[in-house]
């Protein structure tokens, strides 16, 4: 795996492979002079410093995006996991509510059907009238 | 050192080699050639198909209660294969489902992996018997049809079968819009039948069936009925049958036939008392006929309501002899008499006025001879004998015998009267309610006019006159005019096919005589006493009380009643 090519900006003191790894965003000490490594030292931290800290940069941030990616995936996982737990949780409880809507729609038409309610009201000593008995009064304009 | 059979090595390896091409090309066949039928095969024996049943449509009374509605239950069944002890586990589920051991125990006991232990079971026994988890017992979710009202129109609603399909009254005939649409559920599944997750899995939802409202007022119909069963038993009658209707609208209030029946136990019912008589039942209509004699009479201008006949109390015609039902000298009689009196002789000297294919014609118009179009399962359209007639026939079918109609019918016939002279079909249902909630009104009604308002107005004057001083005057109503006739009819006895010595009692009119606003018709079938009026005028008073306080019905102003060479007013 090879980094994008922006990223390797930074001069070499000898010209490195196109496959060598790019160096690190520690700033370029080409810039100021002064610092600028001996040809001696220059020739030996390709080899023996810029390597490994080229791979444990990488490591490292490739361990925080794959941590990242387990972690956003389990989480992600877990979310619609837990969503879908819900939904059916909640689908049930729907059905269960509909349910109970038709029985209790059951239950109170059967405890208000005429017949029972009859049935109470002369359990209760209750009696219908005589034909004729009923008289009815009428408001003008209130009937058919 | 012996030699390598080398020739026994080359014969081996081209053995191998063969054998090892014929594996290739048969792996090739099945792989490559038949390799897309196979992946069919499979698919299709993983592919398991659910039919979702659909949630039935209730059927609701006017004011939108429930008459019929569908509630959750469940089919319990068993796989007697893994059933391990058939008599202790027939023991222990006999009695939560209400069965006696032994037809348990034999189910249990049965050949095969699947049968039904009970169907439609509720759901409190479903679930104490699931928490006894025996095994190789099974439950299936199942709608079970539930009439809360219990006998209150039963015989209208009908009822479904077991797999809540309709096989009567308004179930069956509004089959496709209550039963909804079944759903259905496509999944892949393993061969332990537990579901392949990155399988099929597709759901076609179920859609439930729409909510039918009728025009059947149910505390209206529960007195109705409740009038109806105590006028069997008061009269000694086989059955009877109550009308109520708007004339307007055609809308029915309330239909009863007596004595009824608990539409939840619809299978444990005798057929015969299963029969909605309002609408199944022919009987030849007796007088309440007369008045379609007297509309067609005087719409034809065959007689005036001032013509005077001279009618005596039996008259032979061509070799029939007919007479009236009570013995009387001959007597001057205008319509309105012939019509008060319930004159048989009078209504036959109208009807020769006014000829057979004049009558025919009326009785055609009026709706006799064709359904009332309702469309009720099994309803009849009655029966009007085929022109041309003798003599005989128009004097006998000018007062109700020798033809068949249904109560619906002859109720229809009222309300044309008390509808200004236009016939309206009747209705039992006023629209239906989608899953929505959205009502949706059933077509406006047929309607056509049979006689002008006039006659209908002429008519009428007639009919309150039968109440107020003819042979309808026990159907009186205090404060109210009252229009409305009196039927006597003799029934035909089925075994010799001749008339026998059994009646039909009728009457059937509306109130208020000047303002229509409701129509009744009560019948009794046999009973002790015969007389229409006597038997049947009581029961529509009674019914007419209800419908004033029901429906709200204010009296009106009187009608002024024909003129009568009787002397009656």
């Amino acid at each position: 795996m090879s980094l994008p090519a922006r990223q390797v900006a930074a001069p070499s003191p000898r010209p490195a492979p196109s496959r060598t790894p790019a160096p690190s965003r520690t700033p370029a000490p080409a810039r100021t002079p002064s610092q600028r490594p001996t040809p001696d030292r220059a020739r030996r931290a390709p080899a023996a410093l810029a390597r490994p800290r080229v791979h444990l940069g990488f490591v490292a941030l490739s361990g925080i995006l794959i941590t990242a990616l387990v972690v956003g995936l389990v989480a992600l996982n877990a979310v619609l996991a837990q969503t879908a737990f819900h939904m059916n949780a909640a689908q049930e409880r729907l059905s269960d509510l509909r349910r109970t809507n038709v029985e209790l729609t059951e239950e109170a038409a059967r405890r208000s059907s005429p017949e029972v309610v009859a049935t109470w009201a002369r359990r209760n000593h209750m009696v219908t009238p005589a034909v004729g008995e009923v008289h009815v009064l009428h408001v003008p304009g209130s009937g058919r | 050192m012996r030699r390598p059979p080398v020739g026994r090595l080359i014969a081996l390896l081209a053995v191998m080699l063969l054998g090892l091409t014929g594996v290739v090309a048969r792996l090739s066949m099945l792989q490559v050639r038949e390799g897309g039928a196979y992946e069919e095969q499979g698919y299709s024996q993983r592919l398991h198909t659910f039919t979702l049943p659909a949630q039935r449509g209730s059927i609701l009374d006017a004011s939108r209660q429930p008459l019929a509605l569908s509630v959750e239950a469940r089919d319990v069944y068993a796989d007697p294969r893994f059933v391990t002890d058939a008599g202790a586990e027939a023991a222990r589920i006999a009695p939560v489902l209400g069965m006696r051991i032994a037809p348990v125990r034999r189910a249990l006991e049965a050949e095969g992996s699947f049968v039904y232990l009970a169907r439609q079971v509720d759901l409190a026994s479903a679930a104490r018997l699931q928490a006894i988890e025996l095994p190789g017992i099974g439950f299936l979710p199942a709608p079970a049809r539930s009439y809360p009202a219990g006998p209150i129109a039963a015989h209208v609603l009908g009822a479904v079968n077991i797999d809540g399909v309709g096989i009567g009254g308004l179930e069956y005939q509004y089959e496709s819009t209550l039963e909804g649409t079944p759903g259905e559920l496509r999944q892949e599944m393993s061969p332990g039948g537990v579901p392949i997750a990155q399988g099929t899995d597709e759901l076609s939802a179920p859609v439930p069936g729409d909510d039918l409202v009728t025009t059947l007022d149910r505390q209206f119909q529960y007195q109705v009925q409740e009038a109806c069963e105590a006028a069997v038993r008061a009269n000694h009658a086989e059955d009877g049958t109550v009308i109520v209707m708007d004339p307007q609208s055609g809308d029915v209030f309330a239909m009863a036939s007596c004595p009824s029946f608990d539409a939840n136990a619809y299978a444990q019912t005798p057929p015969r008392d299963r029969r909605n008589t309002a609408l199944i039942d022919a009987f030849e209509p007796g007088s309440v006929n007369k008045v379609i004699t007297a509309a067609a009479a005087i719409e034809e201008d065959a007689v005036s309501l001032g013509h005077t006949f001279q009618v005596p109390d039996h008259m032979m015609v061509s070799g029939l002899m007919i007479h009236d039902s009570h013995h009387h000298p001959t007597e001057a009689m205008k319509l309105g008499d012939i019509i008060a009196e319930s004159s048989n002789i009078g209504t036959a000297k109208v009807a020769q006025q006014l000829g057979d294919r004049a009558l025919a014609a009326y009785l055609e118009r009026f709706g006799f001879g064709r359904t009332t179009g309702t469309g009720f399962p099994g309803e009849t359209s009655g029966d009007v004998p085929p022109l041309e007639w003798i003599d005989a026939t128009l004097a006998t079918v000018s007062y109700g015998q020798g033809l068949t109609v249904s109560p619906m019918q002859m109720a229809s016939v009222y309300a044309t009267i008390a509808n200004d002279g236009v016939w309206v079909e009747p209705r039992l249902v006023s629209g239906v309610v989608d899953g929505g909630g959205t009502f949706r009104p059933s077509d406006a009604p047929a309607t056509r006019r049979v006689v002008s308002a006039d006659t209908a107005d002429t008519v009428t004057r007639m009919l309150a006159s039968v109440v107020e001083d003819g042979t309808g005057t026990l159907a009186q109503i205090r404060g109210y005019q009252v229009a409305g006739k009196t039927g006597t009819a003799l029934k035909v006895d089925p075994e010799t096919g001749r008339y026998g010595r059994k009646y039909v009692a009728s009457f059937i009119g509306f109130l208020p005589a000047s303002d229509p606003q409701v129509v009744i018709a009560a019948i009794i079938d046999e009973p002790a006493t015969i007389y229409g009026g006597v038997a049947a005028a009581p029961l529509f008073q009674q019914v007419a009380q209800y419908s004033i306080q029901r429906l709200g019905i204010t009296p009106g102003d009187p009608v002024t009643l024909p003129p009568s060479a009787l002397g009656l007013r």
